[in-house]
């Protein structure tokens, strides 16, 4: 149990990484994160790592999103958040929510996809 | 052996399917992806992201020699440069830098291309603005600049500039409106130069009300036609020859036209146009230093425009050999609009002439001909493309005749009371109103001055002027044709030649004014000429804020820059003294309630001043407005109704003739007259007033709210609801949804020392806390001292902000 908490919590820690090295590093379209996520989730079936890579992804991209816009926010002057939620009549804190989601979403999937593309016979395999 | 897993297939079509939907726009919802991505979307719009306050170098421009920015604390540039080339390049490129969204969208606007933006809805509007022939008047202006060698020079520079701004550009930092509604800026051209300063133009002289003039002279015959709308009404203080008393205009009777019949009136109703504001004013003036403390001349401009955010102006210092301006510039054209530099000082009002004409056709059932002098002649046409989201290109035929476009059709008609009318406007003539502003940025005296105006023809503007050897002056400059009395009033009839080919009013007597004896000069929308011009001209002037000006500039005889501030924030309307005590004198206070006495007896003591607390101007506006809705009701059943005759012809009736037949009510059996009508309008006036203060405040600021709109109307980007001292008719011109735009005084001196204030921000970046900056301050009648550096070593040494570019 331990263990698999470890795995998940590594895989999570990577995806974040990749993703900040995607979204910093270059500049192509705001999905291209996914690509090495896919990776990663490959990467977790080879190496046979008992871990739902959907909820690795998820955590990793759900936490980022709303870090990040945090604290790009704040570092900012803290109005974009704001007029975002003014934009779309819902209070701020929905709309770092519904970023999160997205963020995560997209990332757990991404995850998913490479764990599932790379078929390799893993025991532990999840229904994620 | 591992292999690639055909169950992935789902999640995989999952995954590009979410990308999918996010990416785009969907139900008129943001991208959410791309928007809510921390790294490159909405966030990345915020404050941290703007360059003004940085120190930076900049290559990428290819100027000539190296040009310099300093950025005071306001975020005002101050652009040295060492060419007028290089000066231009670098204000495109800082200008698209502050406000990029704001120009590329009123170039759109202009043009009639929204649909491109919008899926839905402005495929109306884009028409309608093809139709009235504002691209093709762009066109045709940029044509006739494209042979002016040092126009075309600056035009060319300015565009380089914004475009390489926008080269720079990636998502990221973008815009937020960009992404916002989903698209991408396009490479700038002079063409969107020039479609900015066509839209100006349009906004400033689209007004006109031909159609229900000449339904109003055919119902009311030549005697009550003068009588009810005079070309001039009420005391008029007119700009020349220096405003002395006794030379007022000459009030001309206006015949009826020989071709006017009934076939000119269509059985439609007239549809009300909003798009234009008569009422689009401004003030201005210039004191000579005989009246000043300082013993140097001082002048004052405040154009009243549609209020937005980001503000129509932009501050700047210009500086290259030869020029060192500051002012306001119009984002998406070179040069400052209003301004001052070492020596001269100059400021606008809107001319308010009547610059549209329409001609009623008789055209070929086909629309390949029409007849003019008993002749059939070709009509020209072109396809207007208007491009649009999503869908396939809209193609619509637009018709030319000699006079101008047809602008409704059989096929399209926003005015089907127009249909098959030609629209002459003085807009769709080519002209390069550039190279006046350009010239006025160098001018070091009168004569310098005169020679920049000579290039101005649309929209008709007052140039008013102080120069440091103390001339003052005002022009009302344009292309004026020269008219019979009444003409341009009516429709006028298409199928003849002869008021077609018109002649203009030359440039030496256009009406000028020049160190009149008072030794001020001031324009505010009001008749340009006194009773000595020779020449007919008419338009929508306006009497209240000249008279006001005048009033006080007459007492003033040692004003400084504090007392000219005040004058601009003058809430004064002197209708409303005028109006109070004629309203009173017929007013039967002996059926009056003593509370309701008591209130008259109030409303007596006013001065007319539309105060932040002042209560008792909501009582006489409910009052006046309650009067109005009273009186003239045949009028109103006439279906090419568009508007009363001015308050000062009511007034006057009231005064002198209380028994006129417009103050009988149709409904009632008695004859009514302007007793009845005062006192029950008093009353009625009263009741609700009593009943708004029992539930909340009469104060007139909270009746009085000012919106500054963001031009989608979306709120969360505008300024909504401020409540506001001021009314239209004061010097304070404060209303809703327009007001003073930029609030300018300058004393010309050894050093200009000027103050000045817009509301809006130097930045039109919505995620910057600057993006609003100067409205409160606006709002409550501050002004910034505006720092004017004599040389760039001033401005290096003050300045906050500091960019090197090559």
């Amino acid at each position: 149990m331990k263990k698999k908490k470890i795995y998940l919590l590594a895989t999570t820690a990577i995806a974040i990484a990749l993703i900040i090295v995607a979204r910093t590093a270059l500049t192509f379209a705001w999905w291209s994160f996914v690509i090495p996520l896919i990776g990663l989730g490959m990467y977790t079936s080879w190496r046979k790592w008992p871990v739902p890579a959907f909820l690795a992804g998820f955590l990793a991209g759900f936490v980022l999103w709303i870090v990040m816009n945090i604290y790009f926010d704040n570092r900012g002057g803290g109005v974009m958040l704001q007029k975002l939620s003014e934009l779309a009549t819902v209070p701020a804190p929905l709309v770092l929510l519904v970023s999160g989601i997205i963020g995560g979403l997209v990332s757990g999937l991404a995850c998913h996809t490479g764990r599932a593309a790379w078929a390799a016979p893993i025991k532990d395999n999840h229904n994620l | 052996m591992k292999k690639i897993n055909a169950g992935s297939l789902f999640p995989l079509t999952a995954l590009i399917l979410l990308i999918y939907i996010l990416s785009h726009q969907l139900a008129d919802i943001f991208p959410l992806g791309k928007m809510l991505d921390p790294f490159i979307g909405a966030v990345q719009n915020n404050e941290g992201a703007d360059p003004a306050a940085r120190r930076m170098d900049i290559d990428g421009l290819q100027l000539h020699d190296s040009a310099a920015v300093y950025f005071d604390s306001r975020r005002v540039p101050h652009i040295y440069a060492s060419s007028d080339n290089d000066l231009y390049k670098v204000q495109g490129y800082v200008t698209a830098t502050l406000r990029l969204w704001q120009m590329d969208f009123l170039s759109y606007a202009s043009a009639g291309r929204l649909s491109e933006i919008f899926s839905e809805g402005f495929l109306d509007y884009d028409r309608g603005q093809r139709r009235l022939g504002i691209l093709e008047a762009a066109r045709r202006s940029l044509a006739m600049i494209e042979k002016d060698t040092a126009t075309d020079r600056a035009l060319t520079a300015y565009t380089a500039g914004v475009n390489a701004y926008i080269r720079g550009l990636s998502y990221k930092n973008m815009p937020f409106e960009y992404k916002l509604l989903d698209y991408k800026p396009e490479p700038w051209t002079k063409l969107k130069t020039v479609l900015v300063m066509k839209y100006m133009a349009f906004t400033l002289s689209g007004y006109e009300e031909d159609y229900s003039m000449t339904g109003m002279m055919l119902a009311l015959g030549e005697d009550a036609f003068n009588k009810f709308y005079p070309d001039i009404a009420g005391p008029v203080s007119p700009m020349t020859p220096g405003n002395e008393r006794g030379s007022e205009p000459i009030q001309r009777r206006i015949g009826r036209p020989g071709y006017l019949d009934y076939s000119f009136l269509s059985t439609r109703p007239v549809v009300q146009d909003h798009t234009y504001n008569p009422k689009l004013g401004s003030n201005s003036w210039a004191v000579s230093g005989k009246r000043t403390r300082s013993g140097h001349p001082i002048l004052c401009s405040d154009p009243h425009l549609n209020l937005s955010l980001p503000a129509i102006w932009l501050e700047m210092q210009l500086s290259c050999p030869g020029m060192n301006v500051y002012g306001v510039s119009i984002p998406g054209t070179p040069a400052v609009v209003i301004g001052f530099n070492e020596n001269i000082a100059w400021g606008l009002t809107n001319g308010a002439d009547d610059a549209r004409d329409w001609y009623k056709l008789r055209i070929s059932p086909d629309y390949t001909s029409y007849l003019i002098d008993g002749k059939w002649l070709k009509m020209d046409q072109h396809t207007e493309v208007i491009m649009r989201r999503d869908r396939k290109p809209f193609y619509d035929t637009v018709y030319w005749t000699v006079q101008g476009p047809v602008v409704n059709t059989e096929s399209f008609s926003q005015h089907p009371e127009l249909k098959d009318h030609a629209l002459r406007w003085a807009l769709h003539d080519p002209s390069d109103e550039f190279l006046t502003f350009m010239q006025l940025s160098r001018a070091r005296d009168y004569k310098d001055y005169r020679e920049a105006l000579t290039h101005y023809s649309c929209p008709i503007q007052n140039f008013t002027f102080a120069g440091r050897d103390n001339t003052i002056a005002a022009v009302h400059q344009g292309r004026m044709p020269r008219k019979y009395p009444g003409e341009g009033k009516f429709i006028l009839d298409g199928t003849r030649s002869d008021p077609v080919s018109r002649s203009y009013i030359p440039q030496d007597s256009l009406p000028a004014v020049v160190n009149p004896s008072c030794n001020y000069v001031f324009t505010a929308n009001q008749p340009p000429a006194d009773g000595a011009y020779p020449y007919y001209y008419n338009g929508y002037f306006s009497e209240n804020r000249a008279n006001r000006i005048r009033q006080v500039l007459e007492k003033d005889s040692l004003a400084d820059v504090r007392s000219m501030e005040a004058l601009q924030l003058d809430n004064i309307n002197p209708f409303a003294t005028a109006a109070i005590s004629v309203l009173v004198a017929v007013l039967d206070t002996s059926r009056l309630a003593p509370d309701e006495r008591n209130a008259v007896r109030l409303l007596r003591t006013w001065n007319g001043a539309y105060d932040a607390s002042e209560e008792r101007a909501g009582l006489f506006e409910l009052w006046w407005r309650n009067v109005k809705n009273t009186v003239c009701e045949t009028f109103r059943s006439y279906p090419f109704f568009t508007r009363l005759p001015d308050d000062y012809v009511l007034l006057d009736l009231i005064r002198d003739k209380p028994e006129d037949a417009c103050f009988d009510r149709q409904a009632t059996p008695g004859k009514e007259t302007a007793r009845d009508i005062a006192d029950s309008a008093f009353r009625e006036a009263w009741k609700l007033y009593s009943s708004m203060k029992s539930k909340g405040s009469v104060r007139w600021a909270d009746n009085n709210a000012v919106n500054i709109l963001h031009p989608t109307n979306i709120a969360a980007l505008s300024r909504t609801g401020m409540p506001s001292a001021g009314y239209p008719e004061a010097v304070n011109a404060m209303s809703s949804g327009w007001g003073p735009s930029w609030r300018m005084v300058v004393e010309l001196g050894d050093r200009p020392n000027a103050y000045g204030i817009y509301p809006g921000g130097q930045t039109g970046n919505v995620g910057s806390r600057r993006y609003d900056e100067f409205v409160n301050d606006w709002n409550k009648g501050h002004y910034y001292h505006l720092q004017f550096f004599m040389t760039r070593a001033e401005a290096a040494g003050a300045a906050g902000g500091r960019w090197l570019l090559k």
